[in-house]
This record gives C-alpha cells, sequence and structure tokens, in this order.
C-alpha cells in the first residue's frame, strides 16, 4: 500500500515537473526569427491578382500565450526590400507616388491590443504608419505554440489610398485596387 | 447558278478577326517598350482581352469551317498559285492559333495570371520563370513578325485577284465590294 502510494506521488511529481517545464518552455516570446518569417501581400491590377512580399522587417516582442492580452509588441518593415513580381514594379514603387521610400523608408505596425476568443484564434488591433499616415487597422490571427516557439499567422486587407499609396496616376482604382490583401506569419521565439 | 461566296458566319469570322488583328497588333507593339505607367496596364489588359477573343472566334471558325467547305478557287487560277494560298492560309491559322497561345504561356510564365475582361481567369499552363517568360516574349514578336508578312502577302494577292486577274477572289470575302 504504501509502495502505491509513493508510485501515485511519484507519478504526480513527474506530471507536474512536465507541465511546469512546458509552461517554462512556452514561456514569453520575444524574438522573431526572420529567416522563417514571411509578410506577403495580393493587389489586384486590372482584375489580377499579383502576388509579392517584403524581405526585410525588424519586429519587437513580448508575447506570453497564457497572458495573450498583455502582449506588446511592433513591427517595422523595410520598404525598399518589396518584391512585387517584377523589377520595374520594385523601381517604380519606391518612387513619391507610392511608397516615396526615401523620406518613409519603413512601414510600421504597434501593437495596441489583443483580444482571445480561445484556441489561439486572436483578434489584433494596433496602429499602422505609413508614408507619414497612421490609421487603425484590426486583424483576425492564429497563434500555434510548439514548444519553445509558435507561429503568428493572419490576414487583413488595408486600403492603399488611406496610406496615400499610388496618388497621381496611380489613383484610379479600377487599374489598381484600393483594398491589398497582407497575409503574414511570423515564427516567435 | 451556283453560289461561289463564302457563308455569312465565314464572312463574319474572317472580318471580325481582321479587325481584331489589326487593333491587337498594334496595341502589343506601343505597349511593349512604354514605361510602367497605368496606360501601359491598360494596355496590356485590352491586348490580352482582345487576344483571348480572337483566339475563341478562331476556334469557332475552324469548326465552321470544318463542316463548310469553303467555295472553290477559280478554274482559271494556275496550279502553283493554288498551292502558294493554301500554304499561306494554313501558314495564317497556324499563327492565329500560335499567337495567343504564346502570349498565354508568356503571361504566365512572367507570373501574370490572363484574367480575361478582368473577371474570368484562365489557368496558368507554366509555372512562374522569368527566363522563358523573356523567350517566349521573344518568340511572340517573331511571330507576329510572319504573321505581318503573311498578312501582307494575303491582302495583296487579293488585291491583284481584283484590279488583274478580275476574278471573284476578293468580293466572294467582302460581298459589299463590286467585282471589276
Amino acid at each position: 500500500m504504501a509502495k502505491l502510494f509513493l508510485t501515485t506521488r511519484l507519478l504526480i511529481t513527474t506530471v507536474s515537473a512536465v507541465v511546469i517545464s512546458f509552461n517554462a518552455s512556452a514561456g514569453n516570446f520575444t524574438k522573431v526569427d526572420n529567416s522563417k518569417s514571411s509578410i506577403n501581400f495580393t493587389s489586384k491590377q486590372m482584375g489580377v491578382a499579383v502576388d509579392g512580399n517584403f524581405k526585410k522587417f525588424e519586429a519587437n516582442v513580448s508575447l506570453d500565450p497564457e497572458k495573450i492580452e498583455s502582449a506588446k509588441g511592433w513591427i517595422s518593415i523595410e520598404l525598399a526590400s518589396i518584391n512585387t513580381g517584377s523589377k520595374e514594379g520594385n523601381d517604380e514603387v519606391q518612387g513619391k507616388n507610392w511608397f516615396s521610400v526615401k523620406s518613409f523608408p519603413n512601414a510600421r505596425f504597434d501593437l495596441k491590443n489583443i483580444k482571445s476568443a480561445g484556441n489561439g484564434h486572436l483578434t489584433i488591433t494596433g496602429d499602422l504608419t505609413i508614408k507619414g499616415k497612421t490609421k487603425p487597422i484590426t486583424t483576425e490571427a492564429t497563434l500555434k505554440v510548439n514548444g519553445n516557439s509558435a507561429i503568428l499567422e493572419g490576414k487583413f486587407i488595408f486600403k492603399r489610398l488611406d496610406f496615400s499609396i499610388g496618388e497621381g496616376q496611380w489613383g484610379d482604382v479600377d487599374v489598381v485596387a484600393n483594398d491589398v490583401n497582407i497575409h503574414y506569419k511570423l515564427l516567435l521565439k | 447558278m451556283k453560289n461561289s461566296n463564302y457563308t455569312w458566319p465565314a464572312i463574319s469570322f474572317h472580318w471580325l478577326i481582321a479587325i481584331g488583328i489589326f487593333i491587337c497588333f498594334p496595341i502589343g507593339m506601343y505597349m511593349a517598350d512604354l514605361k510602367l505607367s497605368p496606360l501601359k496596364l491598360q494596355l496590356i489588359s485590352y491586348h490580352k482581352w482582345l487576344g483571348v477573343t480572337i483566339f475563341g472566334l478562331l476556334v469557332l471558325r475552324i469548326v465552321w469551317r470544318s463542316f463548310n467547305k469553303p467555295p472553290a478557287l477559280p478554274s482559271t487560277m494556275p496550279k502553283w498559285q493554288i498551292g502558294l494560298s493554301h500554304a499561306t492560309h494554313l501558314a495564317l491559322y497556324l499563327l492565329m492559333i500560335a499567337i495567343p497561345v504564346s502570349g498565354w504561356l508568356m503571361s504566365s510564365a512572367k507570373g501574370y495570371t490572363t484574367v480575361y475582361l478582368g473577371m474570368f481567369p484562365l489557368p496558368d499552363l507554366l509555372e512562374k520563370d522569368k527566363a522563358l517568360g523573356h523567350n517566349l516574349a521573344e518568340l511572340q514578336e517573331i511571330l507576329n513578325y510572319f504573321l505581318l508578312l503573311l498578312v501582307g502577302l494575303h491582302i495583296g494577292a487579293a488585291i491583284k485577284h481584283h484590279i488583274i486577274d478580275r476574278d471573284d477572289i476578293l468580293t466572294r470575302m467582302s460581298p459589299w465590294i463590286k467585282r471589276k
């Protein structure tokens, strides 16, 4: 009887230790692994979906899956690292009518609030600043914790003209649609 | 009296496709050298939509033709002219197939889906491959120069038949023109 008691105690202790160590390893994510993260976008030109992405960005996060609603962070994207799918496209969008990268080299997202709907489903709100204009945006995301890393993945639609992206002759949304779909995937560590 | 005219669908197909080519070809030549601009994106789309339209009309035309034989050539035509005429027409048909298809492939290879009228996406037949896209663009350009050459020969021959031979070659495809 004493032996069984001891075995049970040992089992409970072991299970507790595993749970504690799992929590400890999940812990607080503070880094974004750029090599395994991506920020992609899809725009529409004359009804044709055209994919692109940003190659360089840096992020500063503090995110604890157990206390997700108190997470903090920002992401800064180097706009000159854009890949629109063609060289002439890349050259064009760096100019004054588009991102005007000489004056505004980065786009920045500042996290304001995360609401959890359970099961890793999140509603994230924050301020997006591009070309000197700041607007609030909301994005639906999922967080998948896997040991000591986690994948935060989500999408949102933003209107390019809210940020004066594509001005002048490019203002015609029948040629380049106002809606741009953003799809991001961040590997947190 | 034997009717030596083409059927009205054959005449419609011929002239609709001719008009299409006469618009599509110069748009293609002009847009290729434009700097990236909204106009360029619009012209590229119009060029593709027109190309798809021409190709669609061509498929219907070939179906129609396979059930409706064209009228016989005048008995006065020498054999070498008949042979040359058949060869030219065959080559024109092959180019009218190859040119839009090469454009479609080029667009796929360059990473741009062709979306007919901005609403109906065509399947991408090739994976994105910039070098291949460039080669297909060169191929399409060369095919278009052949088309230009053969269309010139085609028009020249029609005029020659009308004015010099004074036969019905031109008028049977253009019933509104009076025979000389």
